[in-house]
């Protein structure tokens, strides 16, 4: 599919099978398009709907969870759905790959979270969402609402009523 | 990194909930108390439903203790995979975690009759009055509700449940003899939340054999086997509230009260499919419906049971049952023998058994907390 879209247009960037992305604030990454095509759902729409000459802009993605997204379409493109022999080396390198990935800061791993949701990465989103989720099990309310930078907007009263409402599940 | 600093504003709601839709029931309860917007993303019953088809992808299995002795308070095991049930066939104490415990129901008394992947359904003795009734339990959130008394209670009859997605509410259905027919199967329906009362719908007109060994849920349905000439697997759609017969794969032969001659059948659902087999002491043949629309049957394994005797043969019962539990993806298949209760690795392509440890019947759990009420 993807590398349909890439083929069919005459412009020099689609010749050389790269498409230009433009981060929220402002950098241009010139990557192939295979790759983030095949991995993207929201480029590869852009790319079918002719994007491809122009930069595409990606409004709420910044540089560096861009940056570390296209790595990560670069690396499954790649080594994933590699049939054949290899497949069971590829896989550990993959899922080698996927582990150093998510080991980043809080803080990108939630702009990681926000890129892959935008540009449609099931894969991505996937694997930051657990690993966050799996940080998540065992912590308390207050640190919650400390990791995720959430204001408590109940009053003190109200507050008591959920606690009540759902003390099984609090210890 | 300076280039990029530290993000100011809150994580965005919809980044939220991807994450948090990944998360085990009991944690979405807790943060709840995280703040009111939370609290309604997580009640939010279209977050729900997300977060059920989540966790459809890795169910649980449970093991629920009335069938493990020695306890006054009723707990439920639960494995989080397949090959824990096998490790755990093998030393069912260190692998076991509990999942969920109740003082107020007991161990004895009170029998899991039927279940969907989201609840459990119970049928309690009242002793005083020699009555009975029957509950639904959630054990991910402890919700329990117990269902109105239908004036067709008696002994014989058998439930089955399901979430049916476009009412948004569980139904339970009810079938029994027919009072007036003899050989016809009365049915009684009731949404739960919502009715007080059993809804008589569709009669089947054949007998339906009324044991769990014989039901199982699958595509939103109930089947059970039917005993009744021609014979063949009676099909109720719970949404629909219709019936459809299936019948058995060609040249299988099934009347109630003739084991000795025709083996013991046992229908279930494994890996998504359903399986029919049929045990006499020398084999366990296992059909599998392979194109459920068309009725395609096809004879998966015959396994030879004489080795397998001669492993119990001194404990051995006249009623003795043997039946698939689980089949594997390595070809493998977890055979279960009802007296005395233990459970086999069965290797189809050595065409070996193995003895594992006792193991109680698990169920298949999807992690859920759509309200009963």
């Amino acid at each position: 599919m993807a590398t349909t879209g890439a083929s069919d247009g005459a412009s020099a960037a689609k010749k050389e099978g790269l498409v230009t992305l433009m981060s929220g604030d402002g950098e241009i990454f010139e990557v192939e398009a295979a790759a983030v095509a095949a991995l993207s759902v929201t480029i590869r729409h852009a790319i079918e709907e002719g994007f491809g000459d122009r930069p595409i802009p990606l409004p709420i993605v910044g540089a560096r969870a861009l940056a570390l997204a296209v790595e990560y379409c670069r690396k499954h493109h790649s080594l994933g759905g590699g049939a054949g022999e290899d497949s069971a080396a590829y896989d550990d390198e993959l899922r080698a790959f996927d582990h150093n990935l998510a080991k980043v800061d809080r803080d990108t791993l939630f702009d990681l979270i926000e890129a892959a949701n935008y540009l449609e990465i099931e894969g991505l989103l996937n694997l930051m969402c657990r690993t966050v989720a799996e940080m998540m099990k065992g912590k308390s309310v207050e640190e919650l609402r400390r990791t995720f930078d959430v204001s408590n907007d109940y009053t003190p009263e109200e507050e008591e009523e959920v606690r009540r409402e759902v003390s099984w599940a609090l210890d | 990194m300076e280039r990029y600093p530290r993000r100011q504003v809150p994580v965005p709601i919809d980044v939220v909930a991807e994450i948090l839709v990944r998360l085990p029931v009991k944690s979405l309860i807790r943060f709840q108390c995280v703040s009111k917007t939370w609290r309604s993303l997580i009640l939010d019953p279209s977050f729900m439903h997300s977060h059920r088809r989540r966790s459809q992808q890795k169910p649980f299995l449970l093991i629920v203790e009335n069938c493990w002795m020695g306890s006054d308070t009723f707990t439920i095991f639960s494995l989080t995979n397949e090959a824990m049930l096998e490790e755990c066939c093998n030393s069912p104490k260190e692998t076991l975690v509990e999942y969920f415990k109740s003082p107020d129901i007991s161990s004895w008394d009170d029998a899991v009759v039927a279940s969907s992947p989201d609840l459990l359904l119970f049928r309690k003795d009242i002793d005083d009055r020699r009555g009975r009734c029957f509950f639904l339990l959630n054990p991910s959130t402890g919700e329990r509700l117990i269902l109105p008394e239908s004036p067709n209670s008696g002994d014989r009859c058998t439930l089955g449940l399901d979430y049916v997605p476009s009412i948004g509410r569980f139904k339970v259905a009810r079938f029994f003899p027919s009072a007036k027919a003899n050989a016809r199967t009365q049915c009684e329906v009731l949404v739960v939340g919502v009715d007080r009362s059993w809804r008589p719908t569709k009669d089947y007109p054949f007998a339906v054999i009324h044991r769990l060994d014989q039901y199982s849920l699958l595509n939103g349905a109930i089947h059970m086997v039917s005993s009744s000439l021609p014979g063949g697997i009676a099909v109720f759609n719970l949404h629909r509230e219709i019936w459809r017969m299936i019948q058995f794969p060609c040249g299988f032969c099934f009347r109630e009260n003739r084991w000795a001659a025709e083996g013991h059948m046992d229908l279930r659902e494994l890996t998504g499919s359903l399986y029919l087999s049929r045990f006499t002491p020398m084999k366990l043949e296992i059909w599998v419906l392979k194109d459920y629309e068309n009725e395609n049957w096809t004879m998966q394994y015959n396994i030879d049971t004489l080795q397998l005797f001669r492993m119990i043969w001194h404990d051995i019962e006249c009623y003795t049952r043997v039946h698939p539990l689980m089949i594997k993806d390595d070809g493998k298949i977890l055979i279960a023998v009802s007296t005395p209760s233990a459970v086999f690795h069965y290797d189809t392509e050595k065409k070996v058994f193995t003895a594992l440890k006792y193991i109680p019947q698990p169920c298949v759990y999807v992690e859920n907390y759509l309200p009963l009420n």
